[in-house]
């Protein structure tokens, strides 16, 4: 049994932590429309959402390390829809070379989408590393409810958060029973069991289902799922969500 | 007379595959009465089970509490019937187990403060008031056993119906839920080949093999049947 988290450092307990995850995610969508309706042109406003993030991050004691591993993810995404904009956007050449008859050339206003599209989405990736750093999956999801959010999408986000690690473990432990009992190791053969060892996999995931479903009928289960939620929402809560859209502001009408 | 808590007449079972799993089924069990059903592997205790709120339907009637098992009455029979499934991981299907053990509360339509209350006590009574905030996943094995006790204690069941609670326990934890068990006036159904444990909380025994009953009676006489037990896998 491991015990994996998606919500690693969520158990921390700083003022960042204690805010209520409705105003958390309500600041979060404040802060994303911030970044994303920016010039691309205006660098020191992005200089300065990056800082009042990395003051964010340091009040919830968040570590560098972690935030910058996870955000590299969003990166390769980002790159693959839109590094050829430079090459083919028509505009101010900054550089061009034939070869032959091809003719390969970048142009600035290419460059500014590029540059536009992965500064925003770095920085958004980071407000939601850090929100997600400092909320409990399952308040986020109250949250949701809280916020009114589809009933249907909740419950299979929940079950995902729920079962993700069991079926993880599953197929660690058949990996496990694999590897004790392969003796002669061909690549060819390790596939193969592979395979069938998903195959296993998804029906038990198919059967586990079932059985879930019956236990939710034994309990009483009708079509929707209710929790018991106490959030409240305090003075400093709305301090802080005050603060950042006010911050926010600022530097958007501060910088031209 | 006693009042009956569960009468089971004629009551078969196929599964869709064909097999055969309960043939033609009858007891009663009084209201306050605990019932042991033991059986070798295969033998059906678990689909006996699943018959008793009527999530598995078939030939036969089942009549709890005077109800028959009918559509409408399943709200109120499901309410009166806790069940326990065999593995946790089923049984504990929320991201938290303070939501998990709410669950059933929750669907009763109980008001908040009765649902705590609940939640509460139902943790407390297994020894696991300390993780009322923890995550499911993050529990293990025999704590989530005892968890999954407290998701039907909170509802206040008449009825408890177990599959297997004691797999897995440690020593002390089994102690713990036979005490337990044997405090817990309600009506039980237990179904186990923990023989121990059959002996300690049951007053009653139904053997249960291939799918018929194959003797029943007071738990301390069949018990003692050594012969018996070694015919069908027990001993």
């Amino acid at each position: 049994m491991k015990h994996s988290y998606i919500d690693e450092y969520s158990g921390l307990d700083t003022f960042i932590h204690r805010l209520d995850p409705r105003i958390k995610l309500i600041s979060l969508a404040v802060f994303i429309l911030f970044i994303i309706s920016t010039k691309a042109v205006s660098g020191a406003s992005f200089v300065l959402y990056a800082l009042f993030l990395s003051i964010l991050a340091l009040a919830a004691k968040i570590p560098a390390v972690f935030i910058l591993k996870r955000s590299l993810v969003i990166i390769p995404f980002v790159l693959m829809a839109t590094i050829f904009i430079p090459f083919f956007r028509e505009g101010r050449t900054l550089y061009g070379y034939s070869f032959g008859i091809l003719r390969v050339k970048i142009t600035y206003e290419g460059l500014m989408i590029l540059w536009n599209c992965l500064i925003k989405a770095y920085l958004s990736v980071v407000c939601v590393i850090i929100f997600m750093a400092s909320t409990k999956f399952s308040d986020l999801l109250k949250a949701l409810e809280a916020l009114k959010c589809p009933a249907l999408l909740l419950m299979i986000i929940s079950f995902m958060y729920r079962y993700i690690f069991v079926i993880e473990d599953v197929f660690m432990k058949m990996e496990q029973a694999k590897e004790a009992r392969s003796v002669a190791r061909s690549w060819w053969l390790n596939n193969k069991v592979l395979a069938s060892i998903l195959g296993v996999l998804f029906i038990r995931t198919y059967e586990q289902a079932e059985y879930v479903y019956l236990a939710m009928c034994a309990r009483g289960f009708s079509g929707k799922i209710k929790t018991l939620s106490d959030f409240r929402i305090k003075k400093t809560d709305l301090m802080f969500l005050g603060l950042t859209a006010a911050i926010l502001a600022a530097i958007r009408l501060t910088i031209k | 007379m006693n009042q009956k808590a569960v009468e089971i007449k004629n009551l078969s079972f196929s599964y869709p595959d064909g097999n055969e799993a309960l043939k033609d089924i009858s007891f009663d069990v009084s209201a306050g009465e605990s019932l042991g059903i033991i059986g070798p592997n295969g033998a059906g205790k678990s689909t006996l089970i699943l018959h008793l709120n009527g999530i598995l339907r078939n030939k036969g009637s089942v009549i709890i509490f005077g109800l028959g098992m009918e559509d409408k009455n399943l709200p109120e029979i499901r309410a009166d019937v806790g069940m326990v499934f065999q593995d946790p991981d089923n049984q504990l299907f929320m991201p938290e187990v303070f939501d998990d053990v709410s669950f059933g509360p929750i669907n009763m339509g109980w008001d908040k403060k009765s649902v705590e209350e609940a939640v509460h006590q139902a943790l407390k009574d297994v020894d696991m008031a300390y993780a009322e905030r923890r995550l499911s996943h993050h529990l293990s094995f025999g704590e989530k056993k005892r968890v999954c006790l407290a998701t039907v204690l909170s509802m206040k069941p008449r009825i408890l119906a177990l599959d297997e609670p004691s797999s897995n326990l440690d020593p002390r934890h089994k102690r713990d839920l036979i005490n337990f068990l044997k405090k817990f006036s309600a009506t039980k159904i237990i179904a186990t080949h923990d023989l121990g444990l059959v002996l300690e909380t049951c007053s009653r025994v139904i053997l249960l093999d291939k799918g018929r009953i194959v003797a029943q009676g007071e738990a301390s006489s069949i018990l003692k049947d050594t012969n018996l037990l070694e015919k069908h896998n027990l001993e």
